[in-house]
């Protein structure tokens, strides 16, 4: 049989060069009935033959007749219902069964590689699309966050909850050691950075089509490796119509973490009197631990007294000296919401227009403004956007053009950080004296820390919200245009063109701090020593940033459609180029610090400047260019058996003459069973049933990259501490030559002074590959409203491009070769239930989704090192790795010394734990479980939507944890103050002997320290364990209730033609597991980058946001 | 046809252009390729790093440099604002993990790589790549006498291994031996050369490179006494004698100046370290946190040494205080910081090597019958050059003063029990803020000076004798390293040549 079908299909194949002929047949009338789902006849459906004008209508009982001939088809339409096709045989009575059009799975087109929209049943890979209502009903302003919980295998992480916080998109898991797993962004069949995502208005989406494996996405070429999310913009259509939204937002801290009420501030000061405001004489602080006399209330670390104590007591203490040298008091008691209090409701407000119109036969025209804008948490923090899109398409004779261009532009306005520890205000907040109610002290010419503020350390935030200021200005333009010649009925070339364009401008500010001469003098009520790292004054600091980059595609492609009695082919071929490049120019005037900066020694090659003033300059530039030629064949055999392969060649800038080209293949073949098999096709449950499997091989150089060109940040060696740094993309350019450094200090007059790079390259290195295999299922049922649809992948990634860190004693850290593998397979499983239930009026429907991903290490064999783990993210407490054998990424931890059965091992003269010399295994930080649940109850006009997201099988570390502690503000810390048994802890009595400790409390390994500082700032500060959970979590991540004002009400006028009102609610609720008392734990550190699974005080808490959302459609 | 002769030829262009637009863009514009580069490029850059490496310069991280042996040595304590906490921390409690030593091993390694460079990429007959070859056989010495065995015979060799396996510290000692007599006679055959310019410490003075290779030599060989191949010693010693070319004498410190001034990033690193923020009277983090230390107060007061107001300044009291290494919380009002004889200025020559060390190691094989001489002269040659080093007035006649004037057996060689021992005590001195880590070698071969645990290490913890392979190694050379089965006690195994 498998033969026969190979012969004929070669046959037809033949056929269709124009070698074979077609047969004719007799025509006979067939008779039938055309009945729905459940077997109750239709009335009046049309039958037509196709291709021709024989048509006939049912009668009032669904019954019909026909004449036709063997190998003709029927095509049945009925109002309301999918079209049917039927093939007619030998069989002279045929009955046609239509399900509702609204659940036809047969009928869903999809958007597929190259922006072509083919039928959902032909393809042999998994595709999903999301249109716009369902994308917008929580009224998102960043069109990746509308996607989180609703498509399976679909992994949206947000690094924060920022006024425009990264978003990171991955599709089934990781496959890149180093590299980007995020998926490739497509719009309108142009390829963009992923940063358009964020700024693209989600009202212009007419659909995302996510192609999640490389099966789908091989004919995007390289970049495609890691799945495509398509979007496709809106095209005119009808007659004029325009649609206003206006949309309100409340966003505010929903979590915060558990901070301790109970003692004030000290951090182990020598002993001294200070001033007591009480008594206007002075009094001594005594740690009432140790009985000694050195506790003061001003430190950030909080491990003095309890505020309550006995022997210890104020009324008020104070806090600043303002201008007039008068002092200022605050109480001297907590003020359990003085620090959360600080952050604000920020509110939103998003207009939007949009208008449409257009004809069948000539064209349309679609065009949207917007201008949308909010206010942060941390107060003064703002966000607006400004935004326009004109499509078009217009046929004319054999031409089709279509096209379109947007262009928006968002700016962004944040507190920087604090001027001289560069802290971000988050932090701040957070390390204030928990008798500190911030919105109290507003007023930063009485409260700042150059007014001998009480914080020794810690500047007042308010300092930073009215002198710190970092802004950034995006722009951004995205053009495409295509044309297409249908030169003949079945063949058309397209032409097709795109262009992108960003700019970023962002300037950074912190004004200058000066001491005025009586506070340097006194130092204020807390003594000059209170001021424990003056740091003089500090001259105005200012950066900017400028920055653009390009992006121009060319398609050129032919599409042929041919068809037969049976067959039917498509075959596109063409070839693409695409030149990327990008420019960054970073200025401060910063002298201390920065990048280290040379002189223009090599006029064409070195462009780091020092000027005369002090100030600096870096300026970085980048280019890629690739070209590629691909094909694609399709062949349809009976419009249920489909097979398809593609082929495509790359050619790109970024590696050696002699590795740069390279081809990958896919092949893949579906069937639709429930078309050709008689016991489904005529199943009462069965609707539908196509199964199909799949391979694709892509290639891939996984190199590109962003080049931080941070903005404040680099005072402190880090970077993003609160300013904004610029990523500019360096698409992985140059990559493979090295170049050198300037030494520091370098030029001294004439003398030049260069360092070897620290990065080698592997000569030869090579493009890696990732083979992948999937297979699946799509069955609905019960006329579709259950519908299935299973997926199972397994995807190898081998031969990375990775930039090994070698031994430093090979003299380099770093080399860049062709190592490792990842091997990554999973599950995925989309059900809709619609209707699950109607009772009159009453409608339910639900879709869930659900993902299993295992993204594990197979190796990390390198041509010359055969290593057992690669760090790619580096965290204090330990670090993420890659480690041949375990899930991709694993956290390793600094931890104690455990017995076997993991009890703390400690000294059993002073109690004190011990320090393991490795790193422990702590857990894999990729989520593993995903679950997708979205109930939608409709009632006349009102719906009620909400999506839960859960995920599951990950470990985050809270570095913010193990700081907070260290600072002892947290209300974990404030457990165990005094001297304690360490729990569950055991005593090492002879080799592998453990005895329980029952009876050693820790003491403090300082002399003269007491033991809440010698422990939690000193001791336990340096193990990751204990700050390490479970990174589960269940969200209500959206809740929308929205009324459809009925038709009547807007009366006779022709003006409004609907009305919506809506209240929404995003991220409502979190549910986690106990032990996290920090943050959410879908933030990451690392913003779009692979090393998730830690989170800092970096990251601003949690939010919360209700919205209401008006939208008109008018004429 | 025709028109798909057309097509063709459109193709064919297109695919050439295309290939061109591929090549065109194969060079990195934002900076400088290794290619164009020449020795002399790279000599200077790897100087003034050897000279940050040994003096500071990396504010932040205090394992960059051998900060840890300036404070063993009892040089530097601590003020008492602030409690330890990281690397200081694992200083004050001899308590030093793998993570102490990552920045130390890995700058050390990169800068030979560059020497490397420089001895492939240098015009033959010019003085630099004989000059890298005893500079790179002294970051190999610092490094075996830090870690004891290393990766040597592999090391800084990318292209044939990132995975460098580890060698013998003794074998490697013969072998940095063997690399400065090719030194020295590579550089006997060289020239003067344009690339004298980049020689930023003796300015293509042939001779003195030879001393000074002739000097590293003698303190490799000394570091095998008395606890080593005596013999080897005794013969490296002869074919220094035997060479002829002498050692680094009166005035001839070993000096780095590529044009230090005083300028952002452009300062002399030990300025920029423990100085003054550039262009101003600010003093920098660490000149606020390190202050005189009481064990050297008290020594230096106790042998009436002049040189104590060049190492330390006067406290408002006009006196001097400090601070025991480690100890506690306790505080001293008034405290006396970095004198003006270690910080002379911004501007100031980065010293590598001083003509003080030479005398006194060479006074030192005299006294152990290893050379020919007169080990007192020697001596106080070497206390003389401290003096001249440090500014003091008249330095030849205050020393001589000095030493004649003392009852001190840590001073008055003459009148001394033990020769060496006032040797060792008074080149530790010499060495005060200057060379910590060359006191340090010393201590742990002579356990001269004798030192007191400071108050801070867990009671009975020793002063370490190495320092443990950094955790990199760990993490990237984990086979390499694992074959050296080191334990965390190994803190306290000896280098092969100490005690």
């Amino acid at each position: 049989m498998r033969k026969l079908l190979l012969l004929r299909l070669l046959l037809l194949f033949c056929g269709w060069m124009g070698v074979a002929g077609v047969l004719h047949a007799q025509t006979r009338e067939v008779t039938g009935t055309v009945t729905d789902t459940a077997g109750t006849p239709i009335p009046f459906a049309t039958i037509q033959v196709k291709g021709t004008k024989t048509t006939a209508v049912a009668d009032a009982n669904g019954k019909f007749a026909i004449k036709v001939a063997p190998g003709e088809v029927l095509v049945v339409t009925s109002t309301g219902m999918a079209r049917q096709e039927l093939r007619v045989g030998q069989a002279l009575r045929m009955d046609a069964r239509l399900v509702p059009q609204t659940q036809n799975l047969s009928e869903v087109t999809v958007t597929t590689a190259l922006g072509i929209r083919r039928q959902a049943r032909e393809l042999g890979y998994a595709t999903t699309s999301i249109k716009t209502a369902e994308l917008n009903q929580a009224a998102v302003v960043n069109t990746a966050t509308g996607l989180a919980a609703k498509v399976s295998g679909v992994d949206i992480r947000l690094a924060d909850n920022g006024v425009d916080p990264q978003v990171k998109v991955t599709f089934r898991g990781s496959r890149s050691i180093e590299g980007s797993n995020s998926a490739l962004i497509v719009i309108d069949g142009i390829p963009v950075d992923q940063t358009y995502l964020a700024n693209l208005n989600p009202s212009d989406i007419e659909d995302v089509t996510i192609l999640k494996g490389s099966n789908a996405a091989a004919l995007y070429g390289m970049a495609a490796s890691n799945g495509v999310m398509a979007i496709t913009t809106r095209k005119g259509r009808g007659k004029l119509s325009l649609t206003y939204q206006n949309t309100v937002s409340f966003e505010s801290i929903s979590y915060f973490p558990s901070l301790q009420n109970e003692y004030s501030g000290w951090g182990g000061e020598p002993p001294g009197t200070w001033p007591n405001p009480s008594t206007g004489g002075t009094i001594q602080f005594i740690n009432p631990w140790t009985g000694l006399v050195q506790t003061v209330p001003f430190e950030n670390e909080s491990f003095g007294e309890a505020y309550n104590s006995k022997d210890f007591h104020l009324d008020s203490i104070p806090i600043g000296e303002n201008a007039n040298q008068t002092w200022r008091f605050i109480p001297y008691r907590s003020v359990p919401n003085g620090r959360k209090d600080f952050f604000q409701t920020g509110v939103g407000d998003q207009n939007k227009l949009s208008g449409s119109f257009g004809n069948a036969k000539i064209g349309g025209v679609y065009f949207s403004g917007e201008h949308t804008s909010k206010q942060g948490v941390v107060p003064y923090d703002t966000y607006s956007r400004d935004g326009g899109r004109i499509n078009g398409n217009l046929h004319a004779g054999r031409f089709e053009l279509s096209g379109g261009v947007s262009y928006n532009s968002v700016q962004t306005d944040i507190a920087g950080n604090s001027y001289f520890q560069n802290r971000p205000v988050y932090w701040n907040v957070m390390n204030m004296l928990p008798s500190v109610d911030l919105k109290s002290i507003k007023n930063i010419n009485d409260f700042a820390y150059n007014q001998g503020f009480v914080d020794a350390y810690f500047p007042n935030p308010w300092v930073q919200v009215f002198d710190a200021r970092s802004k950034k200005k995006t722009d951004q333009l995205i053009s495409n245009l295509s044309v297409s010649y249908k030169v003949n009925p079945w063949l058309t070339l397209t032409a097709r063109g795109g262009y992108s364009r960003t700019t970023i401008d962002a300037p950074a500010f912190i004004d200058s701090i000066n001491f005025p001469s009586w506070l340097s003098a006194s130092g204020g009520p807390w003594g000059f020593s209170n001021l424990a790292v003056f740091p003089g004054n500090v001259g105005y600091q200012k950066e900017d940033i400028t920055s653009h980059y390009d992006d121009g595609n060319v398609d050129g492609f032919l599409t042929a459609v041919r068809k037969t009695d049976h067959f039917k082919f498509t075959l596109i071929a063409g070839g693409n180029w695409r030149r990327r490049s990008s420019y960054g120019d970073w200025n401060s005037n910063q002298v201390n610090s920065g990048p280290v900066v040379g002189q223009n020694l090599i006029p064409s090659f070195y462009t780091k400047t020092t000027h005369g003033d002090g100030s600096a300059d870096a300026i970085f530039s980048y280019k890629r260019y690739d070209q590629s030629v691909y094909g694609d064949l399709s062949i349809g055999y009976d419009s249920w058996l489909f097979l398809h392969g593609s082929f495509r060649n790359d050619w790109t800038s970024i590696l050696s003459p002699g590795n740069r080209s390279f081809s990958y293949p896919s092949v893949d073949m579906s069937a639709v069973l429930s078309d050709k098999l008689a016991f489904l096709h005529n199943s009462n449950t069965v609707s539908f049933l196509k199964v199909r499997v799949g391979y694709a091989g892509t290639g891939n150089v996984s190199l590109e990259g962003y080049n931080e060109l941070g903005v404040m940040g680099n005072i402190a060696g880090g970077k993003n501490l609160g300013g904004y740094s610029v990523a500019l993309p360096n698409f992985g350019a140059y990559s493979i030559y090295p170049i050198t450094t300037v030494g520091s200090g370098f030029p001294y007059g004439a003398l030049r002074g260069f360092s070897q790079s620290t990065a080698a390259v592997q000569n030869g290195l090579q493009p890696e590959k990732t083979e992948s295999f999937e297979g699946g299922f799509q069955l609905g049922l019960f006329a579709n409203r259950v519908n299935l649809e299973v997926n199972y992948y397994d995807q190898k990634a081998k031969n990375q491009t990775i930039p090994l860190q070698t031994s430093n004693a090979a003299g380099i850290n770093s080399y860049l070769t062709n190592a490792g593998e990842i091997d990554n397979n999973g599950v995925e499983i989309d059900l809709n239930l619609t209707p699950l239930f109607r009772i009159g009026d009453f409608r339910a429907n639900i879709s869930a989704n659900f993902a299993y991903q295992n993204s594990k290490v197979v190796s990390i064999a390198g041509g010359q090192a055969e290593l057992d783990q690669i760090n790619f993210g580096t965290v204090v407490l330990g670090g993420v790795f890659a480690v041949p054998g375990k899930d991709y990424a694993q956290l390793r931890l600094t931890d104690f010394k455990r017995d076997p059965t993991g009890h703390v091992i400690v000294d059993g003269t002073t109690g004190l734990p011990s320090f393991s010399p490795d790193l422990i295994d702590a857990g894999n930080t990729n989520y593993k479980y995903f679950v997708g649940i979205s109930p939608t109850l409709q009632y006349k006009g009102f719906s009620l939507h909400a999506v839960f997201d859960y995920r599951g099988g990950a470990k985050i570390l809270n570095e913010e944890g193990n700081a907070m502690d260290f600072a002892g503000i947290s209300s974990f810390d404030a457990q165990n103050r005094q001297a304690f048994i360490y729990p569950n802890s055991v005593i090492q009595t002879s080799p592998g002997k453990y005895t329980p400790n029952t009876n050693v409390p820790i003491t403090s390994g300082f002399p003269g320290l007491p033991n809440s500082i010698f422990w939690w700032a000193n001791y336990l500060n340096q193990i990751g364990t204990p700050y390490t959970v479970s990174a589960a979590f269940i969200k209500l991540r959206e809740l929308s209730l929205t009324y459809d004002f009925p038709k009547k009400w807007l009366g006779t006028q022709q003006v409004i033609r609907g009305l919506q009102l809506s209240a929404i609610g995003r991220n409502l609720f979190m549910w986690r597991p106990k032990t996290n008392i920090w943050s959410d734990p879908e933030f990451s550190t690392n913003g779009a980058g692979n090393a998730v699974g830690y989170t800092t005080e970096f990251q601003t808490p949690p939010t919360r946001i209700i919205s209401f959302s008006l939208t008109a459609n008018i004429f | 046809m025709g028109k798909q002769l057309l097509f063709i030829c459109v193709v064919a262009i297109a695919a050439a252009s295309c290939n061109k637009e591929l090549n065109t863009n194969q060079t990195d514009p934002n900076g400088l390729p290794i290619a164009q580069l020449k020795g002399a490029d790279v000599f200077a850059q790897a100087m003034v790093t050897v000279a940050q490496d040994k003096l500071g310069f990396n504010i932040s991280d205090a394992t960059d440099n051998y900060d840890y042996a300036t404070q063993w040595m009892q040089y530097f304590a601590r003020t008492t604002s602030f409690a330890p906490s990281g690397s200081q921390e694992q200083m004050e409690t001899f308590g030093l993990t793998t993570s102490f030593s990552d920045g130390n091993w890995a700058s050390n390694y990169h800068n030979i790589y560059d020497f490397n460079f420089v001895m492939a990429n240098s015009t033959a007959h010019s003085v630099l790549p004989g000059a890298s070859r005893v500079m790179r056989a002294m970051l190999f010495e610092n490094l075996v006498d830090q870690f004891g065995n290393i990766p040597y015979s592999q090391a800084c060799q990318p292209s044939v291994t990132i995975t460098p396996a580890y060698d013998d510290a003794a074998t490697i000692y013969k072998s940095l031996v063997t690399q400065i007599d090719s030194a020295i006679t590579q550089l006997s055959a060289s020239q003067s050369t344009a690339d004298d310019a980049a020689d930023i410490m003796f300015k293509g003075n042939k001779t003195l490179w030879i001393q000074f290779a002739n000097t590293i030599k003698l303190r490799m060989a000394l570091r095998l006494v008395p606890n080593g191949d005596q013999t080897y010693a005794g013969s490296v010693i002869s074919s220094i004698v035997a060479q002829g070319g002498g050692f680094l004498g009166a005035g001839q410190d070993a000096l780095i100046n590529p044009g230090f001034v005083d300028q952002n990033l452009k300062q002399n690193p030990f300025w920029a370290n423990y100085g003054f923020l550039p262009g101003t009277t600010t003093p920098t983090q660490n000149n606020n946190f390190f202050i005189a230390n009481t064990f050297m107060l008290n020594f230096l007061t106790s042998t009436n040494d002049p040189r104590i107001g060049y190492f330390y300044t006067k406290n408002s009291v006009g006196g001097f205080g400090g601070n025991f290494f480690g100890s506690g919380l306790t505080s001293t009002p008034q405290l006396s910081s970095i004198g003006s004889g270690i910080l002379q200025s911004a501007a100031m020559p980065a010293l590598l090597f001083s003509a003080a060390q030479s005398y006194f190691m060479q006074a030192e094989a005299v006294q152990r019958g290893l050379m020919t001489g007169n080990y007192q002269t020697l001596f106080q040659k070497g206390v003389e050059e401290s003096f001249r080093y440090l500014g003091v007035a008249n330095p030849t006649a205050s020393a001589d003063a000095f030493i004649a004037g003392s009852t001190s057996q840590y001073v008055n060689i003459a009148t001394s029990p033990s020769p060496l021992q006032t040797i060792f005590y008074q080149k530790w001195v010499a060495e005060c803020e200057l060379d910590g880590f060359e006191a340090y070698c010393d201590y742990r071969r002579v356990g001269y000076p004798v030192i007191a645990t400071p108050s801070q290490a867990v009671p009975g913890t020793p002063m370490p004798k190495r320092l443990l392979y950094p955790e990199t190694e760990y993490t990237q050379n984990t086979a390499n390293v694992d074959a050296q089965h080191q334990q965390a006690s190994d803190l306290w195994t000896k280098i092969f040549w100490g005690q």
